[in-house]
C-alpha cells in the first residue's frame, strides 16, 4: 500500500502538476511514444535542429558593397570550404559584426564569445603567456568551438568557429582572419 | 532584463529563506549578478543576512518613496550578490504593502530592479495572500520548497493551484521551475519511501533531482548570518545548493533550446 500517493491531496497535486509541467518543457517524447526527461546529451541534437543547410557556392566578398556583407561572405566561404558548422566575428565586448549559422540565439553567442574572450585573456595572464590567442573547447562528442583572438590597431576582436572535432581548422582560420582584418581595417 | 524568480511555499518552515539565500549565493558563484530580495514581512531573510546592520530601510521604504535602490540594496563583501531587506515593518506598513501588491506597485518596482541584475531571487511570504500572488504575477519563474514529509507534500496542491490560476489569469510567462525537497533525512526509511513514491507518481522533472540534506551547519550559518558556502564546515551543504543552481541553469538552457527548436521563428536566417 502506498504511503502518500493514495491521498486526495497528492492526487490533486499530481493532476495540477501534470498541467503545469508543460511549462517546464523538460519531458520529450521518445520513438517508442514513452516520455523521458530531456538531458544534456540531447543538446547537440537540439543545436543540430537549429542549424540550416550550409551555403552551396563560394562568392568573392570583394564584389559586395557593404562591409558587413563582405565579412559574412568570408565566414560563409570558410564554412563551405572546411565544413565548419558556423562562425561569428565580434568585438571585445561580444558585439557581433557578422554571423553564419549561430547554434543558439545571438544574445547567447555574444555572451559566450565575451565569456570565452575573458577566459582566454585571464588564462594568458595567469600563465604569463600574454600572446595566448587561441582557445578550443569540445562542446559535445562531435563538435568543438574555437575562439581566435586577433588585433587590429591594438584593439582585440574575436573569431568564433564551430567545427567537427576531427577537423584541423588552424590554417583555414588564419586565412580567413587575414581576409577579415583587411575588410575591418579598410578606411 | 534580469529574470525574476520567486521562492514560494504554501506551508511555513520549508526552508524558503535558506533556499533563497543559498541558491542566490550559488548563482552568484556561477557568475550571475543576483539581487536577493526579502519580500516577507516576517523578515526572515533580513535577519539571516544582518542587512539591518547596513540600513533598517528596505523594500517597503523603497516602495514608499523614502529611499532609492542604492540606499537599500547592498553588495556583499565579495561583491558577488546584492541583498535588499524588507525594511520598516509595522502593522501600517504591512497593510500598505498588501495595497501596493494589489495595485501592481511591487511588480513595477521589480521590473525596475531587474534592469540591474541577471536574477532577482525573492523570498516570498508563506501562503497565497495578496503579496505572494503579486510576486508571482511579476515573476518569470517560481521555485517551490517542500519537505519530504506528509504535511508539506499534501500542501502542494494549494500552491500549484495558485500558480495555475496566475498563469491563466494574469501572467502566462510564469514558469514553474520545479520543486526543491529540503531538509531531507536520507537515513529515514519512511521519508525514503515517500521520496520514491513522489518520484514515481508525479510528472518527470517536477522535482529537482538535487535535494537539500538536513545538516546542523545550516543553523551555524544562520548564527553567523552567512550562506553555508562561506563556512569551512559547510562545504558539503553548499555543494547541494551549487548542484541545485547548476541544475536550475541547465533546465533554463534546455528550455530555451527546446523552445527555439520547436517554434522555428528564428530558423531560415541563413
Amino acid at each position: 500500500m502506498a504511503l502518500i500517493l493514495d491521498s486526495s491531496e497528492i492526487r490533486e497535486a499530481i493532476a495540477l502538476a501534470s498541467g503545469l509541467t508543460a511549462t517546464l518543457n523538460l519531458p520529450v517524447a521518445t520513438d517508442a511514444g514513452k516520455v523521458r526527461a530531456i538531458t544534456v546529451a540531447d543538446v547537440p541534437a537540439k543545436i543540430a535542429q537549429k542549424t540550416t543547410p550550409k551555403p552551396s557556392a563560394e562568392i568573392d566578398p570583394a564584389g559586395l558593397t557593404y562591409r558587413g556583407d563582405q565579412l559574412e561572405q568570408v565566414l560563409r566561404n570558410m564554412c563551405l570550404r572546411s565544413h565548419f558548422g558556423g562562425a561569428v566575428v565580434t568585438d571585445a565586448t561580444g558585439l557581433p559584426f557578422a554571423v553564419v549559422n549561430p547554434p543558439v540565439s545571438m544574445e547567447a553567442v555574444s555572451a559566450f564569445t565575451s565569456v570565452l574572450g575573458s577566459a582566454l585573456e585571464r588564462a594568458g595572464s595567469l600563465l604569463g603567456q600574454h600572446g595566448a590567442e587561441y582557445l578550443s573547447l569540445d562542446i559535445n562528442y562531435e563538435e568543438k568551438i574555437i575562439l581566435r583572438r586577433f588585433l587590429i590597431h591594438e584593439l582585440p576582436y574575436f573569431l568564433l568557429v564551430i567545427c567537427p572535432q576531427e577537423v584541423d581548422e588552424r590554417s583555414e582560420i588564419e586565412i580567413s582572419i587575414d581576409q577579415i582584418v583587411s575588410i575591418l581595417d579598410k578606411k | 532584463m534580469g529574470k525574476i524568480v520567486t521562492i514560494a511555499s504554501q506551508k511555513g518552515g520549508t526552508a524558503k529563506t535558506t533556499t533563497a539565500l543559498n541558491l542566490s549565493y550559488s548563482l552568484s558563484c556561477l557568475g550571475d549578478r543576483v539581487l536577493l530580495l526579502d519580500a516577507d514581512p516576517q523578515g526572515g531573510m533580513t535577519i539571516a543576512t544582518t542587512i539591518k546592520g547596513k540600513t533598517p530601510a528596505g523594500l517597503i521604504d523603497y516602495l514608499a518613496g523614502r529611499c532609492q535602490l542604492k540606499e537599500v540594496a547592498f553588495y556583499t563583501k565579495e561583491k558577488k550578490m546584492a541583498i535588499m531587506g524588507i525594511g520598516t515593518v509595522d502593522p501600517d506598513s504591512v497593510r500598505q504593502l498588501e495595497d501596493w501588491a494589489r495595485k501592481a506597485v511591487i511588480a513595477k518596482a521589480l521590473k525596475r530592479f531587474s534592469k540591474h541584475f541577471d536574477y532577482i531571487v525573492i523570498d516570498a511570504p508563506t501562503g497565497f495572500g495578496s503579496v505572494p500572488v503579486a510576486l508571482l504575477e511579476a515573476s518569470q519563474g517560481v521555485i517551490l520548497t517542500s519537505q519530504c514529509q506528509s504535511l508539506s507534500l499534501k500542501s502542494l496542491p494549494k500552491m500549484l493551484g495558485v500558480i495555475d490560476w496566475v498563469q491563466k489569469s494574469s501572467n502566462p510567462d510564469l514558469s514553474l521551475e520545479g520543486i526543491v525537497l529540503t531538509m531531507r533525512h536520507p537515513d529515514n526509511e519512511t521519508e525514503n519511501e515517500m521520496f520514491q513514491e513522489i518520484h514515481s507518481g508525479f510528472p518527470a522533472g517536477l522535482f529537482f533531482s538535487e535535494y537539500i540534506v538536513s545538516d546542523p551547519v545550516f543553523e551555524l550559518a544562520s548564527l553567523r548570518s552567512v550562506p553555508v558556502g562561506m563556512l569551512s564546515a559547510g562545504k558539503v551543504a553548499a555543494h547541494n545548493y551549487h548542484q541545485l543552481a547548476t541544475e536550475y541553469k541547465e533546465r533554463e538552457l534546455l528550455r530555451s533550446l527546446s523552445k527555439g527548436a520547436d517554434d522555428g521563428a528564428d530558423s531560415g536566417l541563413f
